[in-house]
């Protein structure tokens, strides 16, 4: 399955630890009309899940409870081959030694 | 800081209106949560709010059609009472009994009045018949049976 650019900088902030909506806009720099849309798609084919936080724990600390997302096994796979993609596509890119 | 949550917050239930009815309140939540715990300032926080009109419709395009929904909620209710039976095996064995009591005896009284008084009797014309009687061969006395 490939990734378009911005799912790939998704997949590569949860991968880092990033788990919810805002912290991967900050980690990635995305604007949140594209970050949730993408965490929508990946979550729909299985690349992503979401789990809720407990709502005990989160009112115990007198805050709402925050849904987080994480990699799937699919989308670890998805992520290791569009980085590879875009190494390969950043030599092609790059300028030439100069003589 | 206040107002621009608060503004947040409005721009969040506008956009929540495209939203499937299933999905509307965890949308909410998940929107809410984020702008409660955002760190950002006021027109970073009232912006990023604005996303939530293209995540709202991304919800709504992926969102399964009734007839999937329909579906989905079968197997659901099918597994929560599978799970429901493993986690309490008493209440699963006082289920069954009571539902193979009430069918045998359903069975059993359905067979008997299909027997006595459904089944045509074994002879024909068997529906003209109004009484059976007696025939003494020496008399000639007629009784009833």
């Amino acid at each position: 399955m490939k990734l378009s650019y911005p799912s790939t900088l998704v997949l590569q902030a949860l991968s880092k630890g990033h788990r919810y909506g805002f912290e991967i806009m900050d980690f990635t720099d995305l604007p949140s009309g594209t970050t949730y849309p993408i965490l929508r798609r990946c979550e729909h084919k299985e690349l992503v899940r979401s789990r809720w936080e407990k709502p005990s724990q989160a009112h115990a600390d007198g805050r709402p409870a925050r849904r987080y997302y994480e990699l799937t096994e699919a989308g670890r796979e998805a992520l290791v081959a569009a980085l590879e993609r875009i190494v390969a596509q950043q030599e092609i890119l790059a300028p030439e030694p100069s003589q | 800081m206040k107002l621009a949550r608060l503004l947040a917050r409005g721009l969040v239930r506008l956009a929540a209106v495209l939203v499937p009815s299933s999905y509307h309140d965890r949308f909410v939540e998940e929107w809410d949560a984020e702008l409660w715990h955002a760190s950002v300032c006021p027109t970073t926080l009232v912006r990023r709010s604005l996303g939530a009109f293209q995540d709202a419709l991304a919800t709504r395009r992926l969102a399964p059609s009734p007839r999937h929904r329909g579906n989905m909620m079968f197997w659901q209710v099918v597994r929560f009472a599978f799970r429901s039976f493993v986690q309490r095996p008493l209440w699963t064995v006082v289920v069954l009994a009571t539902l193979a009591v009430g069918i045998g005896a359903n069975t059993a009284i359905f067979s008997l009045v299909h027997t006595v008084l459904v089944r045509p009797l074994s002879y024909p014309d068997s529906g003209a018949l109004v009484k059976i009687v007696g025939r003494n061969l020496d008399t000639g006395e007629l009784r009833n049976i």
